[in-house]
């Protein structure tokens, strides 16, 4: 990203999307990704959560950006940002009860998520507030998307329903291995190789046509 | 908690309820530190030492300061704090005294303080309601499955390195694929029945 | 976590450098203290909501309606909204393990209706929160399952209703017997299935109990009399 020259909004969701996606490409924040997406709808829940967590706490730290003295910095950030996880965890248990029964613990967890200290580390300290929180926006929507396509290939794999619908008229029985573990691992391999693959083939499109 | 109990949570905590294979903490460096088998000694002996020792001071803390003054919802602020605090202690106490030690794993320190299976163990044990001697045979049973997962992945990881794979999975996804394949193999640890 | 040893560290700049993460810090607890006062409440309604929901699942054929009256506490009635007796949680010294709380139930006459366990087993990987409803003559009337965190597909089959039904009318001792522990407990989800089966009969066990205790204090007080 040029500083010179700020790219359209368009452009920027596109990255947070596809180019930069923080899970497919930047591989951040891998054991929320593995553990939630048993089904698309925790999948999206905790993309939800942590979106949320990522819009107010790159808010904040880029508000606080010239306050925060820059030797204690990351201890500020994680002050913050386990602040936002507090308040978020405890609005899930007060108005979404049945979300915090399938997420528990990894909405504590979202504080350790790599992808929320790296945004407020690389963008939200040194850029103002409503840039801030527009990139917590694009990189929560791309961790959100990356965890729905998981949750949604492993529940329709392991289970034959998408959002708890079922979409294989009864006949299909689930793969039970795909919302365990070992199915979590082989999904999210597959699906970054496939996301590899797509990105080889459309540089390849591209040299081509030039 | 009787001394037969405390052996089947430790074997438990090691094999059947694995942070990385049953129970996701701890993946990043999971994935990041596991291409050479050195580096994934050093990560998990540095991660056992310091889990060991945070659950205990977090379980302290939660018990005799927050408990009493009614600030439970703040355990998630406070543990990530003292276990930041912690990790930097540990690094100078180890520095100053231990110099050896140091050496070995003062690098893989700083990455510990994001390590969500730290945290994620201080706030199991407060959730599963143990008292403290399971906490920490719970916590230094986990961090050594952790461990144990880590280096064992490093040896499989070092042969794959050798294999022709397609271009797409090259690097990360064929780790991950090659993670699930382990992941599988530990599953048939939890139909295990402690005689205990 | 950086010091500020390597600009010489003056004491001027610690401390302004401690005051202003003290700042955040009281910032970020003032926050949290708003959101917990704004939430507390109703995570604690929610939770006997849930209760009381499940508690209105098991009785349903009885046409009673559980739920929570404005001082916070359990009540019952009938659906059609007529008066009924009570709903109150019994205390009880020593509760066995894994059981969280006794509920009972007691008509308009002061009868005892049922008795309701709410007991948590360690499942496969956390807690598994249950309800077991239990006659006046302690056999079980129903098992409601009412929060798993466990693998969706595996743990989740304690759920299905083909295998709380299994539990219906037994009484008090039925999981020391093997064969029919066998008959009850999920192959393939046995880590799961196997302590909600055992929390079911230590809950036949504290209501047994209950009983027990009660009749004898009646009793004496005949006898008293």
């Amino acid at each position: 990203m040029s500083e010179n020259k700020k790219p359209s909004l368009k452009t920027r969701l596109f990255e947070g999307l596809f180019d930069q996606n923080p899970i497919l490409v930047q591989l951040l924040g891998t054991c929320p990704t593995l553990a939630t997406t048993t089904s698309m709808k925790n999948g999206v829940g905790m993309g939800v959560s942590a979106m949320a967590v990522l819009i107010m706490s790159n808010l904040l730290i880029s508000l606080l950006r010239k306050f925060i003295p820059k030797q204690v910095r990351i201890a500020a950030y994680i002050v913050i940002i386990s602040g936002f996880v507090t308040a978020v965890e405890l609005l899930i248990k007060a108005f979404v009860p049945s979300l915090d029964a399938s997420l528990g613990l990894f909405i504590p967890l979202i504080v350790v998520n790599c992808i929320i200290l790296a945004r407020a580390e690389a963008y939200a300290s040194k850029n103002p507030p409503l840039d801030s929180a527009l990139d917590g926006l694009f990189m929560g929507l791309g961790f959100t998307f990356a965890l729905g396509v998981l949750g949604a290939v492993r529940e329709l794999i392991g289970n034959g329903t998408i959002w708890d619908i079922d979409v294989s008229f009864g006949v299909y029985p689930g793969i039970a291995m795909f919302t365990q573990p070992a199915g979590a691992f082989i999904t999210l391999g597959v699906v970054i190789a496939v996301v590899n693959a797509a990105k080889a083939y459309s540089a390849k499109r591209k040299g081509g046509d030039k | 908690m009787s001394f037969t109990a405390l052996i089947g949570l430790f074997i438990s905590s090691i094999l059947i309820n694995n942070y990385i294979f049953s129970r996701f903490l701890g993946i990043c460096p999971f994935l990041g530190l596991s291409e050479k088998s050195s580096t994934a000694v050093g990560m998990g002996c540095a991660v056992t030492f310091v889990m060991t020792v945070s659950t205990a001071v977090t379980w302290c803390i939660y018990h005799f300061v927050l408990v009493p003054s009614g600030l439970e919802y703040l355990k998630t602020i406070a543990f990530i704090l003292v276990i930041a605090a912690l990790v930097q202690f540990i690094e100078m106490f180890l520095r100053r005294y231990v110099p050896s030690l140091y050496s070995a794993l003062g690098i893989y320190l700083p990455l510990i303080t994001t390590n969500c299976a730290i945290l994620g163990s201080a706030l199991l044990c407060i959730q599963n309601e143990y008292e403290f001697i399971p906490s920490v045979v719970f916590s230094f049973g986990s961090a050594l499955g952790f461990t144990l997962a880590i280096v064992l992945f490093s040896f499989v990881r070092e042969r794959v390195a050798l294999a022709e794979t397609p271009k797409c999975f090259r690097g990360t996804p064929i780790a991950l694929v090659t993670a699930g394949l382990i992941a599988m193999a530990f599953s048939g640890f939890s139909s295990i029945k402690l005689p205990f | 976590m950086q010091n500020g040893n390597s600009k010489g560290g003056s004491a001027k700049f610690i401390i302004v450098t401690a005051l202003k993460l003290l700042v955040i810090c009281a910032l970020v607890a003032a926050l949290v203290a708003f959101v917990n006062f704004v939430t507390k409440d109703r995570i604690e309604l929610n939770e006997k909501l849930s209760t009381a929901l499940a508690l209105t699942d098991i009785y349903s054929s009885d046409d009673l309606e559980f739920y929570v009256d404005d001082n916070g506490e359990y009540a019952v009635r009938m659906t059609d909204g007529s008066d009924f007796g009570s709903c109150m949680i019994t205390e009880i010294e020593e509760p066995l393990k894994d059981v969280d709380a006794v509920y009972t139930i007691k008509d308009n006459g002061g009868n005892v209706f049922g008795y309701c366990v709410e007991a948590s087993p360690m499942g496969f990987k956390d807690e598994v929160g249950m309800i077991v409803a239990i006659t006046p003559s302690v056999s079980v009337k129903d098992v409601q399952i009412i929060s798993i965190s466990d693998t969706k597909g595996i743990g989740d089959k304690v759920t299905k209703r083909d295998f709380l039904d299994k539990f219906t009318d037994k009484t008090y001792g039925f999981s020391q017997n093997s064969a029919e522990l066998k008959d009850i407990v999920i192959a393939g989800s046995t880590r799961t299935s196997e302590p909600v089966t055992k929390a079911v009969d230590t809950a036949l066990e504290q209501i047994r109990a209950l009983v027990g205790s009660q009749k004898t204090n009646s009793e004496e007080g005949i006898e008293n009399e």
